[in-house]
């Protein structure tokens, strides 16, 4: 027996606008370059200056990266780096880390370095932005395949239907496959993230609901993430995919 | 206070044994699932391993092979009434999965490296895209149960299936879901037994949490299984009292050794359940083992909840199993409210510690059991377990 899920008491949850964004690339270090289409010639890599240079050492680009677009979400939303949760989400997590630690294993006697290792974590990011920020407050870290925005998204409305928050930042995104397992994927070094919090009547906002839903093809983890925005900054009313049984009703400012 | 959520089904299956029934018999006997690592290593040291071997998956489902997703599977077994009842009930869209791991199928592709280092190739029956992920498990228990609500990882090391309760919750909360199936599971490899080793934390021999000169942890494995539902039918195992998640914001890989985080995710736990300090029964403690763990939770113990607390660490019996241990120590909360049973920590004595490990397991009655689980990011959580009649 199946029910058709409507999203039962979906009026529970709650009407969210995206009140800070960041972004991230090789080539296009901020959001703003993101939409304006400027790219850098040559990639650079992810400053992570809000971190202490000592433990900045052995991070990956996917930890450096999703911290400087977290750092520019707080900034564009005016918030102190302690003011708000953190949903750190990553499909395939700190998979050059995972990858330089399986060669350790077979080099000399087979041991792995513990700054990588407690860098490995899925929630490295998240981590190392909460001692940056002095961050006491909530974060996790969330993983999906392909669905981990649709699983962030959700955890963050949630957070702030039950009351439990007021602003959420959902950092999203996936560093590229390191060789020799790059074979398995071609994704590119890509972050998002976004400040979240309730709607006011003025703006643009969207409503999650669960149910049925047809989905295109998620090319990479930061993918529906930047349909979002985009979706918001046009501002009509429409519903947006975002993840298997996820979807975002969007309604404009009235 | 938070609206209570009542535990309706459990299961459990680690290096204490491969049943819940196993596992709680060999915890009342006072005997440990500490035993050889079940690979190679280049040290010394004891794991929580499942003392049974873990069977492969069905051919159609070997896309999705890895000893996690094998783990998964093979503790599902028992948990599959429960499910099955579920979606009887209330349809399979309406139960989500919100499950905990470290690593994921990341014992997969360590294997899948060692051939391609030596042969310069991937086998043909190695599938990143389905056993190397962190969410590949939940996948494949959505095939095998039928679930097919929301579902997602949480990875936040050692706190992962402990936090999954608070997720549950909000989705119970804003009726997003009927029913919630939580839990972790975590499978030993290389990348953990060694990781902990290099950090020096690693113990050659089995653990002794809290005691004087402790030699450190040992790494485990288990899958453990928590229903979590919106109305209980009949009177429910336990109760999901409250949940306290906090950030130390102090290091990496160390907790704050004022144990402030800590102590703020248990006064936040209580708070929710609308539970005094004085009404905690039984901490089920992180007890690492490690030295900078144990001073730290136990300062943080013996400043919110006093000295009298029994204060134990099953990971003396399963070793720490990682992205498992928080849905590990539910179920051995929800024992010791059943069954008005401590177990006890003989091999911590002489205690390094001012919090009440007893020595001797103790039949008394539970009424509140505190869970903790903190893990690197200084990422905390603590969960508050209440009797079928607390509520």
């Amino acid at each position: 027996m199946t029910n058709e899920n409507t999203g039962a008491n979906a009026s529970a949850m709650p009407r969210l606008a995206i009140a800070g964004r960041g972004y991230w690339a090789p080539q296009v270090p901020n959001f703003e370059a993101y939409f304006a289409g400027t790219r850098h010639e040559e990639a650079v890599k992810p400053n992570c200056s809000i971190v202490a240079s000592r433990m900045r050492r052995a991070t990956s680009t996917l930890t450096r990266m999703s911290i400087d677009a977290a750092t520019e979400a707080a900034k564009s939303a005016d918030l102190a780096l302690d003011q708000f949760a953190c949903v750190f989400g990553s499909a395939h997590g700190e998979i050059q880390i995972a990858v330089d630690q399986m060669e350790m294993m077979h080099e000399g006697e087979g041991q792995i370095s513990p700054a990588r290792f407690k860098n490995s974590v899925h929630n490295t990011a998240g981590g190392l932005f909460s001692i940056a920020a002095k961050n006491r407050g909530f974060s996790t870290a969330i993983a999906a395949g392909p669905d981990t925005f649709a699983a962030c998204l959700l955890e963050s409305a949630l957070l702030i239907g039950t009351g439990e928050e007021t602003h959420v930042l959902c950092v999203i995104g996936d560093e590229a496959l390191p060789a020799p397992i790059d074979r398995f994927g071609s994704h590119t070094s890509q972050v998002v993230a976004l400040i979240l919090a309730s709607a006011r009547e003025d703006q643009p906002g969207f409503t999650l609901r669960t149910g049925a839903t047809a989905l295109p093809e998620i090319l990479h983890t930061a993918e529906p993430a930047l349909r979002l925005v985009r979706a918001l900054d046009e501002g009509a009313e429409a519903t947006l995919p975002i993840g298997r049984g996820l979807s975002a009703t969007i309604s404009p400012a009235s | 206070m938070r609206r209570p959520y009542p535990i309706t089904a459990f299961s459990l299956t680690c290096g204490l044994g491969e049943t819940t029934a196993r596992c709680f018999a060999e915890l009342e006997a006072g005997r440990r699932g500490l035993r050889e690592v079940p690979f190679e290593v280049p040290f010394s040291t004891v794991t929580g391993t499942v003392p049974v071997p873990l069977p492969a998956l069905d051919a159609s489902l070997r896309h999705m092979s890895s000893r996690t997703a094998r783990l998964a599977a093979f503790g599902f077994q028992e948990f599959a009434p429960a499910i099955t009842d579920a979606i009887e009930r209330y349809g399979a869209d309406r139960i989500g999965i919100v499950m905990g791991t470290s690593t994921g199928g990341i014992d997969r592709t360590e294997s899948a490296y060692a051939q391609w280092r030596k042969e310069d190739r991937f086998s043909d029956d190695y599938a990143y895209a389905t056993q190397h992920p962190f969410h590949g498990f939940t996948d494949l228990l959505a095939a095998l149960s039928g679930v097919t609500g929301p579902r997602w990882v949480v990875s936040t090391a050692c706190s992962s299936s402990a936090k999954v309760f608070a997720s549950a919750r909000r989705l119970l909360d804003l009726g997003l879901c009927d029913a919630v199936w939580v839990g972790g599971v975590d499978a030993l490899c290389n990348t953990t037994v060694r990781g902990f080793h290099s950090l020096g934390v690693m113990a050659s021999e089995p653990c002794r949490p809290f005691g004087k000169d402790r030699p450190g942890m040992n790494v485990g494995e288990a899958a453990a299984y928590v229903l979590l539902e919106r109305e209980a039918r009949s009177e429910p195992k336990a109760w999901l009292l409250g949940v306290g998640e906090t950030g130390d914001a102090y290091h990496m890989s160390s907790p704050d050794p004022e144990g402030r985080g800590a102590i703020a995710a248990m006064k936040r736990a209580l708070a929710d359940g609308g539970v005094t300090p004085g009404d905690v029964d039984y901490v089920n403690a992180h007890g690492t083992g490690t030295q900078y763990n144990d001073a730290s939770e136990s300062a943080a113990v013996l400043g919110l909840l006093g000295g009298e607390v029994p204060v134990v660490s099953t990971k003396g019996y399963t070793g720490h199993t990682l992205g498992a241990c928080g849905g590990v120590e539910a179920v051995l909360a929800v024992h010791a409210l059943q069954n008005g049973f401590i177990p006890g920590s003989p091999w911590s004595a002489p205690l390094d510690v001012d919090v009440h490990v007893p020595a001797a397991a103790q039949r008394t009655p539970v009424r509140h059991v505190l869970s903790n689980s903190f893990a690197f990011g200084g990422n905390n959580c603590s969960v508050l377990f209440g009797r079928s009649d607390a509520r």
